[in-house]
């Protein structure tokens, strides 16, 4: 039994199981990863609107509070009084003129300076703050906060690089291709745990393999097909990548090493019923590093955030979204097209179930391999047949954390 | 009869329905699951109580009409994958809040719902609660649902929900 967490030598080409279920792994990638040079996922302008808005999120699995300041600056705090260490927010979302620490009310305004000790001066002329107190030495920890086109990212690095460089432009064209600076409008989240480590969840929208494969639905009515016209193209560093494919919505057929084709026709094709909005492609699944899947897909489109819950489990949290304004019959197609999505959607579930048994496999066998040679290399490809970027994502793993 | 044992008698039936559609569902019988609602436009609708509280549409699951309850009945049989999982769901609390219209728009109930799973060698586990507001027509002779929303209380959902609630 090996006592070391040593990379096996074929390098990306190989996974060890560990990494889905070591703890002191778990524990490097909340420092080296969600601590690091990286942006964070961590909301919409859209949900924090007015200057007093805030919501809860997380960076990796610390708790962070967003929250849109009286000038209108969007700020993200470590939700922790500098106190005695107390989450100061305790609600999900809301609105706020400052944040009041519940326990013993230390106030903070909304960019971050404490401007309130209760008590300061001690009650009767006794006790009260030492002259070793100085507030201006206690504001809220603070993370370094980037917005592009109505999307919010943060990282505790201060000399973190700016996101579009962080990007690269390949990436960041298809960011913007949904991002596109028309104002975003929220209809709805879905959030659910999947008893997966969050790199098998990453892992599966860099998989191209599978989607024909696994989701029967799918292939059964020409959303996705292995020889539709796609494309993987990967990011700097191998960290993000996109899946870009154009449905044929043509019927399945005979074609080898597709799913089994069930006998079954849909009665209602509203489910699936979709108007074309964007110029390349019909779907384009966006992965950025690190745990951030900007989905579109037909009429779909989501923030998928996929939050680490120890090493075994990740919460999914989607964030679906329109356009405001927005032509109504448009707005309905995505309510309907949801049906495929999240805990009970069509696709989902494949996905859910499948990674909780790749989970259970890995936990049982920490020190077995798996296998990435399909395709080779770690960059561009035109096609699906590939394991590409899942090499590249290791390739940008392995560097990060020093395997 | 009298109005009072009018009421308690349409009580009774309604909370048959809401027992008939858990034994159904617990018992597997996906296939059975359409029937338990109208013909005629029925709607269902799964979603959570964040959503509901912030005005927000979107919904986990979205059935407008029997065709769409029976494509979903359908692919849950057919297309998707998932591990097995024994399902037990206890519905409590139901209450009509208005007994005229039964024969016409319908009538108003509420109920409370515990969905319980077991998986694997894990004992059952509570999957998803909160309550359900519904509308409840007669059809030939029998109660079906012509409108089910199912709101569930958490904001995280412990796995997928695979069956409908």
């Amino acid at each position: 039994m090996q006592s070391t967490l040593a990379w096996p030598v074929e390098e990306s080409r190989r996974v060890p199981g560990w990494v889905y279920t070591d703890p002191s792994i778990y524990a490097r990638e909340q420092e080296r990863i969600f601590g690091g040079r990286f942006w964070n996922y961590v909301g919409l302008t859209a949900e924090v609107p007015r200057p007093g808005d805030f919501h809860q999120t997380y960076v990796g699995e610390n708790p962070v509070v967003v929250v849109r300041d009286h000038e209108g600056q969007i700020r993200v705090f470590v939700n922790r009084c500098t106190h005695r260490g107390s989450q100061f927010c305790i609600e999900p979302r809301g609105h706020a003129d400052s944040f009041i620490c519940p326990y013993h009310q230390w106030t903070f305004d909304l960019d971050g300076t404490l401007k309130g000790v209760p008590f300061r001066r001690g009650i009767g002329g006794k006790g009260g703050m030492s002259e070793c107190f100085d507030p201006a030495r206690h504001g809220l920890e603070q993370l370094t906060v980037a917005e592009r086109h109505g999307v919010i990212f943060a990282s505790y690095a201060k000399d973190v690089e700016p996101l579009e460089d962080y990007l690269g432009p390949t990436i960041l064209s298809y960011f913007d291709r949904v991002c596109d600076g028309r104002p975003l409008q929220v209809i709805g989240t879905m959030r659910h745990r999947v008893a997966a480590n969050w790199k098998l969840q990453v892992e599966n929208l860099k998989d191209t393999v599978h989607a024909a494969l696994l989701h029967a639905f799918f292939v059964k009515f020409g959303i996705w097909r292995n020889d539709q016209n796609t494309e993987i193209r990967v990011g700097p560093r191998g960290a993000s990548s996109v899946l870009v494919s154009t449905a044929s919505f043509k019927p399945a057929g005979a074609a080898a090493n597709e799913a089994i084709t069930p006998d079954f026709d849909l009665e209602d094709k509203r489910i699936i019923a979709y108007q074309r909005e964007f110029e390349h492609g019909t779907g384009a699944i966006l992965t950025l590093w690190p745990n951030l899947i900007i989905l579109q897909q037909l009429n779909l489109l989501a923030m998928r955030h996929v939050r680490p819950a120890g090493p075994n489990a990740c919460i999914k949290s989607w964030t679906f979204f329109g356009y405001e304004g927005e032509a109504p019959e448009l707005r309905k197609k995505r309510l309907m097209q949801a049906n495929l999505l999240g805990p009970s959607g069509l696709i989902t579930i494949d996905d859910n179930e499948v990674l909780a048994c790749a989970q259970d496999g890995s936990a049982a066998s920490p020190f077995a391999n798996s296998v990435l040679e399909a395709g080779k290399g770690s960059g561009d490809a035109d096609h699906l047949m590939t394991e590409s970027a899942l090499r590249a994502f290791y390739d940008c793993y392995r560097d990060v954390m020093d395997l | 009869m009298d109005r009072k044992t009018e009421h308690r008698e349409l009580a009774a039936d309604v909370e048959l329905l809401y027992t008939l559609y858990a034994e159904a569902l617990d018992d597997g019988d996906i296939a059975r699951w359409p029937s338990f609602f109208a013909d005629e436009a029925p709607l269902y609708r799964i979603t959570t109580r964040e959503n509901v509280e912030r005005g927000m549409e979107l919904c986990f699951v979205l059935c407008e009409g029997q065709a769409m309850l029976r494509d979903r009945a359908i692919a849950l049989q057919k297309t998707v994958m998932h591990r097995r999982r024994i399902q037990r769901r206890i519905m409590s609390g139901v209450r009509l809040l208005s007994f005229d219209g039964l024969d016409g728009e319908g009538v108003k109930a509420r109920a409370t719902f515990a969905v319980f799973e077991a998986m694997g060698d894990d004992p059952s586990k509570l999957l998803a609660c909160g309550r359900s507001t519904d509308v409840i027509v007669r059809q030939g002779g029998e109660l079906k649902f012509k409108d089910r929303l199912c709101v569930v209380d958490s904001r995280v959902m412990p796995d997928s929900i695979v069956f409908p609630i």
